[in-house]
């Protein structure tokens, strides 16, 4: 494309920022065009401006800070307290995974939609350990295909237990029927922190961030809580957004179709809380949207759409390598889900305020990743 | 690493980092002490990591971890984009500058205040190409978005800058 006087590439030229070859066809059409030369030295000029003012700010740590820090640093060497999380690649930016996975993904899709197809509302059930990937009655890589996915109330069991007797007490990677990530997740109190409705007692919360594993993707985060005074009969169902959504599901659950054999309602314990997550492609930001019921009246719905500006909760980051951690271990990434991702989240979740149990499982990732290599 | 070597390794650190740290996380919580607050904590975040796998990656990694941390402070505090003027007053001072007030500082603040209209990714991607030094990939590291991107947004916010700041104020 010939560069002209709104092309961000002249700024990224006069930034130093363009490849060789870029920046020889910038410099081909400075040469010839005086409008265009005009235009690069305004923004040249701005820009040793800017450097200027704003490269010159020199705020310092008060004494006592400086201090404190030097303090822990000593405190840190004297304990050990290194957290060493074992690195295999180049640390990144897990959110955004590289360009180069594209292929693969695209490559992924395809084969997914190869998958039989179940029709109108789906229910859903917890993932069996046995389950055939390439039937598709198991595979957690495999989409809902349904428009509308109702939602699971329940998730109790202890399959976070049983992952780290294999791991610390086994000295073994846990077995495929042990990881069940619906129980993983709700194994700690996980907030979603986002759009959220009240009925009758109960609330229905959702948060939506980037599909770390795929660009293309997002992951929805779906926090039901039950009323304080008492049980509820609960319908919760997920309808993706018709033209947008490409492709849906439920992680670590499998889909059923409608056939009459499912509860469409259930019963939501008092004060009981379920964490679900929903990873959603789409074409735009629209997602789709939760509708849900409380004792058969319809409460309100909340509409689905991503905003990229938005910045993950703490909460999300975690429920997503815990995710991320057990397709992992179950070996259902599709190759797009590896160590690295795990221990590359396990970082970022590092960097924010820790309880124990959330420490603990840091741990608990990097000593799998251990028993992996061995 | 010798517990002597690590302790080294965060002075150095400190010493290398913090200014550009402070000027970071002053764009996002608008007041210094808060900044000052969201550094230190960086740092003995920092006191708990392996240095010999953060590597070359350090400058990327303090700055992903305070970029998170001041999210976190005004998701805290309900302090959310937009900013008000009230906000403003504080990094700019609406008072007529004082004599002894440095001219530097002056000429900073002036341009904060047109910085601070521009959207929080505009302002965020050129304060860390203009007062951060950071390439593309580096800022591609600690915001997330694609060096194309980037590209955009830095295009795109100067130019919008040079519209609303007359030459007396850039100088």
């Amino acid at each position: 494309m010939k560069p002209h006087e709104e092309d961000p590439r002249l700024t990224a030229y006069a930034l130093g920022e363009l490849p060789p070859e870029e920046a020889a066809v910038i410099k081909r059409a400075l040469a010839a065009d005086p409008a265009l030369r005009k235009a690069f030295a305004e923004t040249e000029e701005f820009g040793h401006d800017l450097l200027d003012v704003l490269g010159g700010e020199k705020e310092r740590l008060l004494p006592r800070q400086r201090e404190l820090i030097r303090r822990a640093a000593k405190e840190a060497a004297r304990q050990g307290e290194v957290i060493r999380l074992s690195s295999h690649r180049t640390p990144r930016r897990t959110w955004m995974v590289p360009l180069a996975a594209a292929a693969v993904i695209i490559g992924g899709v395809f084969l997914i939609t190869l998958f039989p197809k179940p029709s109108g509302a789906g229910g859903a059930k917890p993932i069996s350990a046995n389950a055939d990937p390439v039937k598709g009655g198991g595979l957690e890589g495999s989409p809902e295909r349904g428009n509308v996915i109702r939602l699971p109330l329940k998730a109790s069991g202890k399959s976070l237990s049983l992952i780290t007797d294999a791991i610390r007490g086994g000295n073994r990677l846990p077995l495929k029927e042990e990881v069940r990530i619906p129980e993983m997740l709700n194994a700690f109190p996980l907030k979603a922190n986002g759009s959220a409705a009240l009925w009758d007692g109960c609330k229905l919360g959702a948060e939506i961030l980037p599909s770390p594993w795929k660009p293309s993707g997002s992951l929805v985060f779906v926090e039901i809580l039950g009323a304080k005074d008492g049980a509820r009969q609960l319908s919760v169902e997920y309808r993706a957004e018709e033209g947008a959504v490409i492709d849906h599901r439920l992680i670590g659950y499998q889909t059923y179709d409608s056939d009459g054999k499912a509860d469409h309602v259930s019963k939501m314990d008092a004060n009981s809380r379920m964490l679900i997550v929903i990873e959603v492609e789409s074409r735009d930001l629209r997602l789709g949207s939760l509708h849900w019921s409380v004792g058969g009246k319809d409460a309100p719905v909340i509409p689905l759409v991503r905003d990229p500006e938005r910045e993950p909760s703490d909460d999300s980051r975690f429920a997503s390598l815990v995710c991320v951690f057990g397709l992992w271990l179950r070996e259902e990434g599709g190759g797009l889900i590896d160590e690295s991702l795990a221990l590359g989240l396990a970082r970022e979740v590092a960097a924010s305020g820790l309880v124990p149990d959330r420490y603990d499982f840091l741990n608990l990732v990097d000593e799998a990743v251990k028993l992996k290599e061995k | 690493m010798k517990p002597s070597d690590f302790e080294e390794f965060i002075e150095k650190a400190v010493e290398e980092h913090e200014s550009a740290l402070i000027g970071y996380a002053k764009t996002f919580v608008h007041d210094l002490d808060r900044a000052r607050d969201v550094v230190q904590d960086t740092f003995i975040r920092l006191c708990k990591q392996d240095p010999e796998k953060l590597g070359e990656h350090l400058r990327s990694w303090l700055f992903t971890v305070c970029r998170n941390r001041c999210l976190d402070v005004l998701r805290k505090d309900r302090r959310i984009e937009p900013i008000d003027e009230l906000r403003w007053e504080k990094i700019a001072g609406n008072e007529p500058s004082p004599d002894q007030q440095a001219e530097d500082d002056d000429r900073l603040a002036n341009v904060m205040r047109y910085m601070d209209r521009l959207p929080k990714n505009q302002r965020e991607v050129i304060l860390l190409k203009f007062q951060q030094g950071m390439s593309y990939g580096e800022i591609q590291t600690v915001t997330g978005l694609t060096q194309g991107n980037i590209g955009f947004l830095i295009h795109t916010g100067l130019k919008r800058l040079r519209e609303w700041m007359p030459m007396a104020n850039r100088n």
